[in-house]
């Protein structure tokens, strides 16, 4: 478009590295972001002008268009801000829904791992001392945003390698109960499938005091159904920390900022540099806060792609960037025999 | 007057107020159904000459029906079945309850209403004692039925399907015909159209799309959609704006959608993929291919392919469409009581035959 906004993204790098920015920046930063990528993202932009929507007419960064997360899995419709030549490093999604995995695309990782190392700290997340994750090794899942997140916070830890107890689809905790036995606090990141299955397969690991536990991605898939509150409470006793000792952190594929959120009850927060909106899907107009509608999430760290994305989860919004998590899909209970979009996703082969 | 005619009475009487779910009836087309299943209309009450030998046909002592969608239409038509056929029937209905089914087998005559038990869920003896299951329900709902019944009880499997219009001459009627065979019960039935495939090419089936969203918007008007719960409007939501992406991108493909809500929503889409989509008056339009093979995998859960106008050499040039039903246009919703549901034969598929001689 001719903007001299080409410098938008390092702006933000700076904004979002500087440690605990000021939120009142946030609108105007995330207005400025949104005319570059307009610029910059053609998929985007197109998408934006079919809306009526441009840098133009947007005077409030609730009006920057979120895509839905869906739009991500379209291979001919790429959503960077730059040539194709230029990818660096792609996360893909997991795909354990069917059909197509969702594609998100970098020229760099900076402000990546900027909003995962500047967010732990302004979140007020307790320090990593002698982390485990409970994930395969960047080298064999490459493409998950979530190991490569998991990677940035252990950057620089002794024996890094040893700490991926996730390999070959093997859940290897010896060296997480030999750290155990030492008696000094450690910290187990996984996600809760993964948690899940130690609890089933192996005999209880005491974790020594001032050790906690962060969990994240939801066990859909897991023969057992179970609420977050039994889940804790199984985490709890089995690895003998408290509830309030659990955090969960909420990430996407699709975005580069976690959110976080610890023990049963609390909202989930996000760093000065996202913005959280609730829409109803009954009218597709916010709702007003504490009402329940799909996510929204606008991520000023996703410079070089699309700044604002609709999740398919259901939460409650309380203020710019908290919200309380209802989950995937309140009352999906099938109506009639009609075979829907629902059922072609959770068909385990087609 | 027969034993089964007499039932047959009470039966055509008590579904009088049924009729929006299993359509209008009387004895004597229960009487003419049973002998189109079963060869004659005495079947069950008397052996008759089969060839060489005697046979008659009995109904299961006991049918176990699991409905697990929560509209009534299959637990209406099963229950129908197995109360022509004379049989116990234990209903199992989804959790949340199915408040018109519940109603109407409250009112049961007492003869008819000792022949049928319903609970919310399932007893495990009723698995046990059934010498018939009947299932309706997705793929994960028969697979795990079928791995809890004993191995020698009969199972007959209704699985989710869907439907689609095939409009080969785009006049004037067709885009309100589809229109109401899309519209009416939501799409929450395997008999309700998802999408319609046009002769003629893209530009006239883009063409027929924004005529059928007039209709559907006309529709509306007349018979508003039930609500739907969040999670299904933020379903259609979602569709809407993968659409508008792919659109707005130079994608041959196109979107008419009711202003403010989501209550009927028309997709053009040039790719001739059949694709379920979110549902409650969702409804996509494709130039129909020439290869009918192009319409994809999702082809083989067709139940229903209803064509404009309707003709049996037309339904002939369909034939390598997997359904298992062609019927006119605007009747998509409306089968008859002798049709053969996903291909079966109703009752014929219930009973058993007792050999003599």
């Amino acid at each position: 478009m001719g903007r001299n906004n080409t410098d938008r993204p390092e702006e933000i790098l700076r904004w979002i590295s500087a440690g605990a920015p000021d939120p009142h920046d946030f609108g105007a930063m995330a207005l400025g972001l949104f005319d570059y990528q307009f610029g910059a993202n053609q998929s985007y932009r197109n998408y934006c002008l079919a809306l009526g929507v441009c840098p133009e007419n947007a005077s409030h960064w609730h009006q920057i268009p979120a895509l839905p997360c869906d739009a991500f899995k379209i291979p001919s419709l790429p959503l960077r801000c730059f040539p194709a030549g230029e990818v660096r490093q792609v996360f893909l999604t997991s795909g354990t829904s069917g059909g197509r995995r969702g594609r998100h695309e970098f020229a760099d990782t900076r402000a990546y791992d900027a909003s995962v190392r500047s967010g732990w700290i302004a979140l007020g997340l307790p320090p990593l001392t002698d982390p485990w994750f409970l994930t395969p090794s960047p080298q064999t899942a490459p493409d998950s945003s979530l190991v490569h997140m998991l990677a940035t916070l252990g950057d620089g830890f002794q024996g890094l390698g040893e700490r991926w107890l996730l390999q070959e689809n093997s859940l290897n905790i010896n060296c997480l109960r030999q750290a155990a036995d030492a008696g000094h606090a450690v910290q187990l990141l996984g996600t809760a499938l993964a948690l899940l299955e130690v609890i089933e397969k192996s005999e209880p690991l005491p974790l020594p005091p001032g050790s906690w536990i962060m969990e994240t991605g939801g066990y859909k898939g897991h023969a057992r159904s179970l609420d977050k509150r039994d889940f804790y409470h199984l985490l709890s006793a089995h690895f003998q920390v408290a509830v309030e000792a659990i955090h969960n952190e909420y990430g996407m594929t699709e975005i580069s900022s976690p959110f976080y959120t610890g023990g049963l009850g609390r909202p989930h927060r996000g760093a000065a540099w996202t913005g959280v909106r609730v829409i109803d899907p009954l009218t597709g107009l916010p709702a007003p806060d504490g009402r329940p509608g799909y996510l929204e999430i606008v991520d000023l760290a996703n410079t070089g792609s699309v700044l604002a994305v609709r999740t398919q989860d259901f939460a409650l919004r309380h203020g710019e960037r908290e919200f309380t998590l209802l989950g995937r899909d309140p009352g999906a209970l099938p109506r009639g025999c009609s075979r829907g979009a629902e059922e072609l996703l959770s068909a385990p082969s087609l | 007057m027969t034993p089964t005619r007499q039932r047959l009475e009470l039966v055509a009487a008590a579904f009088q107020t049924a009729a929006k779910f299993v359509g209008p009836l009387d004895a004597s087309l229960l009487e003419r159904w049973l002998a189109a299943e079963l060869g004659r209309p005495d079947a069950l009450d008397l052996p008759a000459p089969c060839g060489e030998i005697l046979s008659q046909a009995l109904a299961p002592a006991k049918t176990l029906h699991v409905v697990s969608g929560n509209t009534p239409h299959a637990a209406f038509q099963s229950l129908l079945r197995g109360l022509v056929l004379g049989s116990a029937n234990h209903l199992k209905i989804p959790s949340a309850g199915l408040p018109a089914f519940e109603d109407f087998v409250a009112k049961l005559p007492a003869p008819l209403a000792s022949l049928v038990a319903l609970a919310r869920e399932l007893p495990a003896e009723w698995l046990d004692s059934a010498d018939l299951v009947i299932v309706f329900g997705s793929d994960q709902t028969v697979r795990a039925l079928r791995a809890r019944l004993p191995a020698a009880t009969r199972l007959v499997a209704h699985g989710h399907r869907l439907s689609i219009g095939v409009v080969l001459e785009p006049d004037a009627p067709a885009a309100a015909l589809a229109a109401a065979d899309a519209s009416e019960f939501d799409q929450q039935g395997c008999l309700s159209l998802q999408a319609i495939y046009v002769a003629g090419g893209a530009l006239t089936a883009r063409a027929f799309a924004a005529d059928l969203a007039l209709a559907m918007a006309d529709y509306q008007l007349l018979n508003p959609r039930d609500p739907v719960t969040p999670s299904e409007a933020g379903a259609i939501r979602n569709a809407r704006e993968l659409v508008r992406f792919r659109a707005a991108n130079g994608a041959p493909a196109a979107l008419w959608e009711s202003p403010n809500d989501t209550c009927w929503t028309v997709v053009f889409d040039a790719a001739p993929a059949l694709q379920p989509g979110p549902l409650n008056r969702f409804l996509s339009v494709h130039p129909l291919p020439r290869d009918l093979a192009d319409l994809g995998p999702e082809a083989r859960f067709l139940s229903t392919v209803a064509i404009h106008p309707f003709s049996l050499s037309g339904a002939g040039s369909l034939a390598a469409l997997p359904a298992s039903r062609f019927c006119p246009l605007g009747r998509a919703q409306q089968p008859s009581i002798f049709w053969h549901h996903d291909g079966l034969a109703t009752l014929a598929s219930m009973v058993t035959w007792r050999d003599f001689g």
